[in-house]
């Protein structure tokens, strides 16, 4: 082979095509085991390939035979341009096949008949082949049915000698002939082509297979000419007739590289590259691209981020711990999430699959609406010299797993030596696709480290080890090599999980049958990877089971894909989602590790688009909570989805007004108006707290959350508010945020009663604290009850001005009249709140004052479950609160009071606070940094981070505190940045703890994108903000300016104003 | 399996004999006994110890005890207490028990005259802090006893400090939801800390107050026949203040492992 070949075939081709007879196999009798061999290897690589042929399907297929793993790799192009078929494990799929009409059929007839009657008038014998699809063949020499390719030459002379009896030059003027008889019939671009024996009238040719191949492989793949590599043997004349290969050089693919593997006696034109050599040559070029390739698959495992900043990892093996471990490395993407147990399996393990949405009647005790869990798709079980490979087995050297938050995987490596004496290494890759939700993936690889040995992976799928609300789960084969599995809930939803294991590509193992079980495995040398890709599909249902065929599309689609794409997809997807909500702290690396392992799961678990699913308080990685959605979503985790990604924000308020009419179903239950919504929500909107439960000690204790914690309604509205402030979505406003508000504050008007001294009161709730059950008045409540009333009707009053027949419509449908609403806001301006004006403080709620003191250091150190501790008699009866309630109420309407009225209950009510809720520590610590408390805010913030990262506690074991996060951003971002809404602008006052040298972090605020820059300065503070796409209103020192889009610099000393340094 | 029994008086040890062979029996164990005299001085008969293998030793007593049990691979060594005497007695362990606590290798069974005899120990009390280097005695308990028809119980008392290992699990200091949280802790609980292959059923308790006082109650109050917890032998540093009170102040027999951080 020449330099010039050599190098031109120096690379990776992401498509080779080829011609069959000459090229791929001497002729049709040959054995084509060697390419079949390559095909396949070269399909499970990702590279396409297509076979460009005039003969048929039986002709072709029946001689390559080839089966790749997967269809959609390997093309047939067929009958000289006239049919596609794509070659899957079954075998070949017609795709597209062009059919002569009848008189197409009768015109290529006619012109055969012509050229024929043309021959046999000048003396020769001449047959017509007439069962070709849209073409006939012109026998020129019947006597000589087979001529092989390498008796080329005497063929032409025969052929040649023929036609000089008829008067003829050659086989080139018999090629005109035909080409004019065939216009002549009326075929306007008929496709005229020789191989010596035959002249072929046709419909189509090689041409139309390559115009396929363009936009089919590469234009519909994105990518370009000069990926492709076409080999062929007959681009030069025959004779004086082009080459059967000549067609295929269309003038679209002239950056692609052709290569000629024939005799080629006339020579090749200037394209192509003259190798020759026959299949011999075409099988060597195919060994190149394949040892490429697989070089390449076996050196490039995925491997995880080397920055520190971005690793969340977990070195050794603790069982004690190893629930913890799995919450941690959950991955999830809105639609399931999948604890991060240890594929083997372990005595400690814990493995579950969670889909959000799919729930069940439980059957425990008390009954509670359940997720259904999915089986466990991550099984993958290994045997290596023999002996089943676990920690258990031996001895263990090494073992790290990192989550790499950045782009959404957890990694695995993992050593061990067996009892035997013999080590190897496992590394996993595990995701779920944030690019494609209902798909997920894990490769596994395992290696011998010093001796050589036979290695068996065997696929496992198992019962998720979460209890649920599953009735029954059916396991069926599949015609892929896998499973697919259709779980049903108690009167509930489904789901089908559809898997498959393979090979992964490069590594040198095989499937195969070992006593009844599909195994993948075979004998490696030290170093040799026997490595496999095991990818899933989970679709879900509220209220059925979903269709296995769903599910194996779903399937399809990843198989399609392939691992490396996959996850080449869905790591550029969380690049994506980081670009508009990473948070960077330089100076505490804790801190930041803290927030983005936050800002990780937060992203995990909302979902942006289903409007059937929320956030659960304990996210998507563990069975606690049941997946239950709480006030933990709208006023804790809300916040960080409206200022990072509004849209998932609004789907988690749609989630909310989809279930209105559960709403106002228990507010009627109640004996109230409007809408109340659920303390605990699942699928259908409908309450599901239980009434009771089991204590400490056993104990059953009732439960009254369910009955009188009605502050949730007042805090969706507060979402719904919240989110259009920050958004100016009035298009959501207008269709579903109204009518929440609207609802809501009818809640709240039926729900207050008049007293005997004329003011209106609400009895008998629990607030925010829940030491403290049955209270009177709670200012929490009230005051946002209050708000709740005020702000519906400005909405209304808003929606009556932008669109006044929808609000028409609106009234009429929810029956609400201008009286009804003038006694919403008679109650709401008389309804008590427990509101000082002397010393600026909320008593939390009547008679708060009057309890029990309990000396300070009696709770601590917190956090300090005070009901246990010191007693419920004790709790009940004492000044002593759970949670932030009344300094929660001053965070959350930070546009309502002043900073001496925070100040002031935040002083209250901070010491006697016990922080006995995850919901707490992490709005103390932004309520203390905003009032300049840099010790207490600090403090509170690493109470709250240590809540699911602490070692000794293990609060995350069955899931993760996902209020405890988006308190955690909170404080980051409102508390340390200072930055806040009020009104339609954002107030900046920063308040950075002394670790922290410098913040940045982005936000998206009324259709504009801030990038934030935030730091402490030579006594002062320095803020550089780029604002994009849209104006923005900022506030500084009191005054609200607007800022264009633009990069600005602000600066002030401490206590000082703020001067913009640069514009 | 053996457990020895360490006799210096027939008669005033017969509450420790009959405890120390009962437990044998609930665990399927041999038990032999052992009395270590001065020199010239009295031995037991055979009599005085009927069906039980007695072992004749002369010298130090906690010497040639100890001895004996790294020797003869003894799995649970028995020991006498007395009696507190007078109101200004602060343990009741002899100097031959405390010797042998520091260095037996073997948990020891300890006995007082007076406390709730063992029997077929239908129940036990495991006092956990919630660490795993106090867990030994749970290990310890479920390796030995768990078998069908007998309850651990796994009695976890709150106190407002909480062990710094990790790995520990002390009763939730947030609790969001009371009927989740507790439900989901107690999980973990014996997940993390029990293993009971033999279909024993475990029980997790909690309880609120100091140690010492709120197991003896809790033991008196749930009739269990036997308190086991870990201790490292040690009374240095304030370690062992649950171990020094439970031996004055327990109602029935008790199992201490040599191992981590006083059990509570």
């Amino acid at each position: 082979m020449s330099e010039d070949i050599r190098r031109a075939l120096d690379r990776e081709f992401a498509v080779l095509c080829f011609d069959w007879d000459g090229t791929a196999v001497t002729d049709r009798r040959a054995d084509a085991a060697a390419v079949r061999s390559r095909v396949e290897r070269l399909c499970a690589l990702g590279v396409d390939v297509a076979v460009v042929s005039g003969t048929n399907v039986k002709n072709v297929d029946g001689q390559l035979k080839a089966r790749p793993d997967v269809s959609g790799h390997l093309f047939l192009f067929l009958s000289r341009g006239s049919e596609v078929y794509v070659v899957g494990p079954d075998g070949p799929r017609l795709l597209e096949r062009r059919q002569a009409t009848a008189q197409e059929d009768a015109q290529l007839t006619a012109a055969a008949e012509a050229v024929r009657h043309k021959l046999v008038a000048g003396g020769l014998d001449i047959d017509i082949v007439y069962d070709r699809l849209n073409r006939r063949k012109v026998d020129l020499i019947p006597e000589w049915p087979d001529p092989p390719k390498a008796q080329i030459a005497e063929l032409q002379e025969r052929v040649n000698a023929r036609l000089a009896r008829a008067g003829m030059r050659g086989v080139g003027e018999a090629v005109d002939l035909s080409r004019a008889l065939a216009r002549q019939a009326g075929l306007d671009h008929p496709g005229i082509t020789s191989d010596l024996k035959h002249v072929e009238i046709g419909l189509t040719d090689k041409r139309d297979s390559m115009r396929y191949v363009l936009r089919a492989l590469l234009e519909g793949r994105g990518r370009r000419p000069e990926d492709m590599l076409v080999l062929g043997d007959e681009f030069g004349p025959v004779g004086d007739s082009e080459g059967s290969d000549y067609l295929t050089l269309i003038p679209e693919l002239s950056r692609s590289t052709f290569v000629s593997v024939g005799v080629e006696p006339n020579g090749v034109p200037p394209r192509v590259l003259p190798a020759a050599g026959g299949p011999a040559v075409f099988l060597s070029i195919l060994d190149d691209q394949l040892a490429r390739r697989e070089a390449v698959a076996r050196e490039s495992f995925p491997a995880p981020t080397a920055e520190p900043a971005w690793r969340f990892a977990v070195k050794g093996f603790d069982p004690y711990r190893e629930r913890e471990v799995e919450t941690w490395l959950t991955v999830a993407n809105g639609e399931t999430g999948t604890r991060g147990a240890v594929e083997e399996g372990s005595a400690a393990s814990t493995p579950a699959t969670f889909v959000a949405g799919v729930f069940g009647d439980g059957t425990g005790d008390p009954a509670v609406r359940q997720p259904v869990p999915a089986p466990d798709w991550t099984g993958l079980r290994l045997q290596a010299w023999g002996s089943v490979v676990s920690l258990a087995n031996g001895e263990l050297l090494e073992h790290e797993r990192v989550l790499d938050m950045r782009h959404g995987v957890v990694y695995r490596y993992w050593r061990q030596r067996l009892r035997s004496g013999h080590t190897l290494r496992v590394r996993t890759a595990r995701f779920a696709s944030l690019a494609d939700r209902q798909l997920l993936a894990v490769r596994a690889e395992a290696m011998p480290e010093e001796e050589g040995g036979r290695f068996v992976w065997a696929a496992a799928v198992g019962v998720s080890y979460a209890g649920g609300a599953t009735k029954e789960t059916e396991f069926q084969r599949s015609d892929t090599p896998g499973f697919v599995a259709r779980t049903r809930g108690r009167h509930g939803g489904g789901h089908v999980l559809a898997l498959s294991t393979r090979p992964a590509p490069g590594s040198p193992v095989t499937r195969y049958l070992e006593q009844a079980r599909d195994v993948i495995g075979g004998r490696l040398e030290p170093g040799d990877p026997a490595t496999v890709d095991r990818l899933a599909a989970i679709v879900s249902a509220r209220t059925r089971v979903p269709s296995t065929e769903t599910a194996r599309r779903a399937l399809a689609r990843a198989e399609q894909l392939g691992y490396d794409e996959l996850l080449r997809r869905h790591r550029a997807a969380w690049e994506q989602r980081w670009r508009d909500a990473d948070l960077v702290v330089a100076g505490d690396p804790a801190d930041q590790q803290a927030l983005r392992f936050s800002i990780y799961h937060m992203i995990s678990t909302g979902h942006p688009t289903k409007e059937t699913v929320s956030v659960g308080a304990r996210g998507l990685g563990g069975m606690s909570y049941f997946l239950h959605v709480f006030w933990d979503c709208e006023i804790f985790v809300l916040p960080f989805f409206i200022y990072t990604h509004p849209e998932t924000a609004r789907t988690l308020l749609t989630y909310r007004f989809r279930n209105l009419a559960g709403a106002r179903e228990k507010a009627r239950d109640m004996g109230h108006k409007g809408a109340l919504y659920p303390w605990e929500s699942a699928d259908k909107g409908v309450e599901t707290t239980p009434p009771y439960g089991y204590g400490p000690d056993g104990e059953m204790v009732p439960i009254l959350s369910g009955l009188m914690e009605h502050h949730i309604s007042a805090d969706v509205a507060w979402g719904v508010w919240e989110y259009w402030k920050a958004t100016a979505d009035d298009a959501f406003m207008a269709a579903m945020g109204v009518e929440m508000m609207l609802e809501t504050a009818r809640f709240w008007a039926s729900r207050a009663s008049l007293g005997a001294d004329d003011r209106f009161h609400i009895r008998l709730v629990v607030g925010p604290d829940e030491y403290h059950e049955g209270v009177d008045d709670n200012a929490y409540t009230n005051v946002l009850a209050r708000w709740n009333i005020e702000k519906a009707v400005e909405a209304l009053n808003w929606l009556e001005r932008v669109d006044s027949g929808y609000a028409e419509e609106l009234r009429r449908r929810l029956v609400l009249t201008d009286n009804e609403v003038d006694q919403w806001q008679l109650a709401a301006r008389a309804l008590v709140d427990g509101f000082d004006p002397v010393t600026n403080v909320f008593e939390q709620f009547a008679g708060f004052y009057q309890m029990e003191d309990v000396p300070i250091e009696k709770l601590r150190p917190r956090p300090m479950p005070a009901d246990l501790l010191l007693g419920r008699e004790v709790t009940l009866q004492a000044k002593v609160v759970k949670q932030a309630d009344a300094v929660m109420l001053c965070h959350i309407l930070s546009d309502e009071f002043s900073d001496e009225v925070l100040r002031a209950n935040y002083d209250y009510y901070e010491p006697i606070t016990c922080h006995g809720s995850s919901l707490s520590p992490g709005i103390h610590a932004a309520v203390a940094a905003r009032l300049g408390r840099l010790g207490d805010a600090v403090e509170d913030f690493k109470m709250a981070a240590a809540i699911d990262l602490a070692d000794n506690m293990g609060n995350a074991a069955a899931g993760l505190h996902m209020a405890t996060m988006g308190g955690l951003w909170q404080a980051a971002v409102q508390g340390f940045a200072g930055i806040q809404r009020r009104g339609g602008a954002l107030l900046i006052d920063p308040h950075l703890p002394p670790t922290w040298k410098k913040v940045s972090l982005p936000l998206r605020f009324r259709g504009a994108r801030l990038q934030f820059d935030l730091k402490r300065h030579r006594g002062g503070d320095e803020v550089g903000i780029t604002i994009e796409r849209a104006p923005v209103r900022l506030i500084l020192d009191g005054e609200e300016q607007e800022f264009r889009a633009g990069t600005y610099r602000l600066r002030r000393a401490d206590a000082g104003p703020w001067e913009v340094v640069t514009r | 399996m053996t457990v020895l029994i360490a006799v210096s008086d027939a008669q005033t040890d017969r509450e420790l004999v009959a405890s120390a062979r009962a437990l044998a029996a609930a665990a399927g164990w041999e038990a032999r006994a052992v009395h270590v005299r001065e020199a010239g001085g009295p031995g037991l008969a055979s009599a005085d110890l009927p069906d039980l293998e007695l072992i004749d030793l002369t010298g130090e007593a906690a010497e040639q005890i100890a001895g004996l049990v790294a020797q003869a691979r003894v799995d649970v060594l028995a020991v006498g207490l007395r009696a507190a005497v007078g109101p200004k007695a602060t343990s009741a362990l002899g100097h031959v028990p405390k010797a042998l606590l520091g260095r037996s290798s073997a948990p020891v069974l300890l006995v007082r005259p007076g406390m709730r005899p063992l029997t077929s120990l239908r129940r036990l009390l495991v006092p956990m802090e919630g660490s795993p280097s106090a867990s030994a005695a749970m290990k310890a308990a479920d390796d030995a006893f768990c078998a069908r028809g007998r309850e651990i119980v796994m009695l976890h008392v709150v106190t407002p400090g909480t062990p710094a290992e990790s790995g520990s699990l002390p009763a939730p200091r947030i609790v969001d939801q009371e009927h989740y949280e507790w439900s989901a802790w107690q999980e973990e609980f014996t997940m993390r800390f029990a293993q009971c292959p033999e279909g024993g059923r475990h029980r997790v308790s909690v309880r609120v107050g100091t140690p010492g006082p709120v197991i003896a109650a809790e033991a008196k109050a749930s009739g269990a026949e036997l308190i086991v917890l870990s201790w490292s032998g040690s009374f240095a540093g304030g370690h062992g203040a649950v171990v020094k009170a439970l031996l004055a102040t327990a109602p029935c027999p008790l199992l201490i492992v040599p191992g981590g951080p006083s059990a509570v």
